[in-house]
């Protein structure tokens, strides 16, 4: 026997103390039937919510390829009335109904749906997705094809992984977390265990740590799970879209994670299980429902929001002003483009038309802007007060990375005007010319492509996010250690 | 017996730190409702009585004009406010402001203004009724979980029914006691929806009894979910084991419920997509209703019809303008074919609301959140009413319109204006409310199944009251 051997057993690192109890957690946790029932139950209800998801998404797809095929089909008709127009084979028709007119022609400008859509349905339900372009478009009015829907469908809500995630993940860690230290001192062996060379510290950080690992591995799992149930990663569809994917986790974490430091800083101040129990449930109800609604009502109850019925009105006084001048516009048009180098004709009811909707949006779209700009102040008075709901920030960020949050929707309605102004500068002038289409500018027609935007952007925003919850629950779990120190281990 | 333990209980509540602070909360939150409710219904009722005003004004001002081209300018109609919907906002949010009537098409709602609001609105709008429905069960559950076992596990359980003390007396007494508390929770809100009602009355006969019927079924639910709270606490092992079934019931009844049985409605019942509606309406506009009465055919006939009516050879010899005549059977055409798809359109919303009606036999919250949407008038049956006037009106003033064009355009046809005198004949839409025994026809099965769930619970703590002095025994 060697020198060496001899004496007492090295005491383990700090680290490995530490790794052993979170293993042991782990087990523990694992064998906890009521834990077991609980997250089973949480697993099916995700499941649940993933399908309900990924069916809308697809519904949602199917609906804007149906679109899409119509306008082609109507397209191709189109060109194919103009071909026997240009042969001889058919008559012209009359102006009204000549396929050749420049503003006949219409194309369609959906809003593609975006590959993680079905994670969170978000406001995809209620925003607008399609339009139909030609040249009496206006801005003021882009989505003329009104949605129909049922509105208590809309009021309701979908369930979907998204809403399962903000609403019921963190009501599963709490179950799992609430009694992390007062069972175990009820029942004595808190004091054994602390008798062992182990800091209380050290121990709940083990014992929090094997609960994140399991509760944070369960939220990320099902979100991917679902994802490649649908075989997203095997399509490709989702190529490019690994960052996207990677934030989705790195915030359904940092979730996670705010929510067990809230637990850690309950259970610090040694309460009993059901004291600790009632105390977070109501922190739940708090940061997850109160708040949020108390804050959507601030933000949005304040004195310079614009009406909707206003809106209607002031558009109906514009279009009065605008018809009787009618006439007049149309010459102003002519005044306005000497390079049309044409003569108004009072009874060319398509470029009259033309110029009475320019002159519409002129008037309307001020006051349309103005509702994007009390929205755009709501949200910079909201992110203001962001810290105060974790559950606000992280919908805010989901929806985001869904592709489902009014930052994409925000940039496709800002592409569809863009593509308008493209659309009038293309066609308007052979309005003014009186010049028919070919079959040949048909054939050419330009078609609207909405452009992702570039990953930098949404990264920053995600990170801020990050940010926001991940600031919290540092706090709250440095505040947590701090009062563990107060913690009297034994009843 | 039971006004003693009704005393007692009530005083315990009362003296509850925990209950005194979860009170205080939910009593703030409901009087800030209320308020930010009352302010908002104030505000929308001068808005659209502004915006109709100014919509009027318009359509005097257009000046001289072809009448078919008035009837494109078409008037809109203003989403009435409803008498409550200070107190439950229902669907508001998620409808549009307005109906566009204009000749060739009937119109959805427009302008939802849940667009023009942040995305938090799902997260449940600040009004009373979210007060009502999500809070005020949770102070009672909180109220009521440890009502039996928590004195089980005092010990004090036993000497009461030792006593010779019945299960039901003690839980009569305990209901009692504890819906005084609640009561005195609940009733200054109460008092100042009151005193709004008295404020706001005379503008409608309904609203008395509106308001009762919103406060009876808010009073079924609240003592189903006593009575359930009671059976469970008599039947739990313990306290914990009763807030946890409790609390699961409100999580899945209160938070899931409403969403679980959006998506079985849309499973169940299609409703088409805009694009949808527009194409299928086109389709029968163009091909007939039949597929085989085209818009061609159907203007032969037509001609062929008016033509032999005046017995003339030529539409130049009519007495009257053929252009009103056609478009006025265009639209009667037309209407037939609205009528069909709009119809089937709110048919199928209607038939997914049966969906969650037959969801809330498994939830009371389900039932009792329609019928206060419904008692309140912000309900689809509500707007629906107001979307048939809207269209009603619509169609009245086309035909108007195109009698006139009929019997004075001549031969000027589309060149024909009309002077401001027919402008003013065009009546304003004159929408009546909703009467509140046709809501409470539609909305009925709501209240006999809260009734249900009311008897059925009470039934259930009864049962449960019953046993345990068999579980003292035991124990």
């Amino acid at each position: 026997m060697s020198a060496s051997s001899a004496g007492p057993e090295p005491r383990p690192g700090r680290f490995a103390r530490f790794a052993r109890i979170a293993a042991f957690e782990l087990r523990a946790l694992a064998a906890d039937r009521t834990l077991a029932v609980l997250a089973l139950l949480f697993l099916g209800v995700l499941g649940l919510a993933a399908a309900n998801g990924a069916r809308f998404a697809e519904a949602r797809a199917r609906t804007v390829g149906e679109i899409v095929a119509q306008a082609e089909a109507d397209l191709a008709q189109g060109r194919a009335e103009v071909a026997a127009i240009e042969s001889g084979r058919a008559p012209a028709p009359s102006p009204f109904a000549d396929p050749r007119s420049p503003w006949r022609v219409r194309v369609p400008a959906v809003l593609p749906p975006h590959p993680l859509a079905a994670l969170a349905i978000g406001q995809s339900d209620l925003l607008p997705y399609a339009a139909s372009i030609n040249l009496f478009t206006v801005k003021h009015a882009l989505f003329a094809n009104y949605e129909v829907e049922n509105p208590l469908q809309l009021l309701s809500g979908r369930f979907d992984l998204g809403f399962a995630l903000l609403f019921l993940f963190p009501l599963l860690i709490l179950a799992f977390s609430y009694d992390v230290l007062a069972g175990e001192r009820e029942r004595g062996t808190l004091a054994l265990s602390l008798a062992q060379p182990v800091s209380l510290g050290t121990l709940v950080l083990a014992k929090f740590a094997a609960r994140a690992a399991l509760v944070v591995g369960l939220g990320v799992g099902v979100s991917f799970g679902s994802l490649a149930l649908r075989g997203a990663f095997a399509e490709g569809a989702l190529a490019g879209h690994g960052g996207h994917l990677a934030l989705w986790a790195a915030v359904i974490a940092s979730y996670g994670l705010f929510w067990l430091a809230l637990a850690l800083g309950v259970n610090a101040f040694g309460r009993s299980p059901a004291g600790n129990a009632t105390a977070l449930f109501g922190l739940w109800i708090v940061l997850a429902l109160v708040v949020p609604s108390l804050l959507s009502a601030a933000v949005e109850r304040r004195e310079d929001a614009p009406s909707r019925m206003a809106f209607v009105a002031a558009s109906r006084q514009a279009e009065n002003a605008t018809q009787k001048e009618g006439e007049k516009l149309l010459a102003k048009y002519y005044f306005d483009h000497p390079e049309l180098s044409g003569e108004p004709d009072p009874t060319d009811f398509s470029a009259r038309s033309y110029a009475v909707r320019l002159d519409l949006e002129r008037r309307l779209l001020p006051l349309a802007r103005d509702f994007d700009q009390a929205l755009l102040s709501e949200r910079r008075a909201l992110a203001r007060f962001r810290l105060l709901s974790p559950t606000v920030v992280a919908h805010d960020a989901l929806l985001d990375l869904a592709g489902t949050g009014y930052v994409r929707h925000g940039r496709y309605v800002a592409q569809v005007e863009g593509w308008v102004d493209r659309w009038r500068s293309r066609f308007a002038p052979g309005l003014f010319r009186r010049e028919p289409l070919r079959g040949g500018d048909l054939a050419t027609l330009p078609r609207f492509a909405f452009v992702e935007e570039d990953h930098d952007a949404l990264v920053r925003r995600s990170l801020g996010a990050l940010g926001s919850i991940l600031g919290p629950t540092l706090l709250l779990g440095v505040l947590g250690i701090v009062a563990l120190r107060r913690f009297r281990v034994v009843a | 017996m039971i006004g003693i333990i009704a005393k007692r209980e009530l005083t315990e509540t009362i003296r509850d730190g925990r209950f005194r602070a979860a009170a205080a909360v939910v009593l703030l939150l409901l009087l800030a409702a209320l308020a930010l409710g009352i302010a908002q219904a104030r505000e929308a009722g001068r808005e659209r009585a502004a915006a109709r005003a100014a919509e009027r004004a318009a359509w005097l001002d257009q000046g001289a004009r072809n009448p078919h081209s008035a009837a494109h300018f078409g008037q809109y109609a203003f989403k009435p406010t409803q008498a409550l919907g200070w107190v439950d906002r229902g669907i508001d949010g998620y409808l549009g402001v307005a109906i566009w009537m204009e000749a060739h098409s009937q119109n959805p709602f427009r302008f939802r203004p849940a667009e023009d609001r942040l995305d938090l609105g799902r997260f449940g709008e600040l009004t009373a009724a979210l007060v009502l429905r999500l809070l005020v069960p949770l102070l009672i559950f909180l109220l009521a979980f440890a009502a039996f076992a928590g004195e089980r596990e005092l010990g004090q359980l036993h000497f009461a029914l030792a006593s010779g003390t019945k299960g039901w007396v003690l839980a009569a007494g305990k209901a009692a006691g504890l819906g005084a508390a609640l009561g005195l929770v609940l009733l200054p809100g109460a008092l100042i929806g009151a005193f709004a009602l008295l404020l706001s009355a005379g503008g409608e006969a309904d609203l008395l009894p509106r308001a009762l019927l919103l406060a009876l079924g808010y009073l079924l639910y609240f003592a189903t979910l006593l009575a359930l709270a009671l059976a469970a606490s008599a039947l739990a092992a313990n306290a914990r084991i009763a807030l946890l079934v409790l609390l699961g019931f409100w999580i899945a009844g209160t938070l899931l419920g409403p969403r679980l049985a959006t998506d079985l409605a849309e499973r169940w019942v299609e409703t088409p997509s805009a694009s949808e509606l527009k194409e299928r309406i086109q389709q029968d506009l163009r091909a007939g209703l039949s597929g085989h009465d085209s818009e061609d055919v159907r203007f032969e006939a037509l001609k062929k019809r008016v033509l032999a009516q005046y017995k003339v050879a030529r539409i130049e010899d009519l007495p009257v303008n053929f252009d009103g005549i056609a478009l006025q059977a265009g639209e009667e055409y037309g209407n037939r074919v609205f009528d069909r798809h709009y119809g089937a359109l709110w048919d199928g919303f209607l038939r997914q609301d049966r969906v969650r009606a037959v969801a809330a036999l498994a939830s009371p919250a389900l039932a009792i959140a329609d019928w206060s949407m419904s008692m309140c008038g912000t309900d689809l049956t509500h707007y629906r009413h107001f979307a048939q006037a809207a269209e009603a009106h619509r169609r009245r003033i086309v035909r108007q319109l195109n009698g006139d064009m009929t019997r004075n355009a001549g031969a000027a046809g589309f060149d024909y204006l009309a002077a401001e005198k027919l402008w003013r004949e065009v009546p304003e839409l004159d929408h009546r409310p909703f009467p509140v025994a046709d809501a409470v026809r539609a909305a009925w099965p709501r209240l006999a199944l809260l009734m249900g769930w009311m008897l059925g619970a009470a039934g259930f703590a009864f049962w449960a009251s019953t046993r345990l002095l068999g579980r003292e025994v035991r124990s």
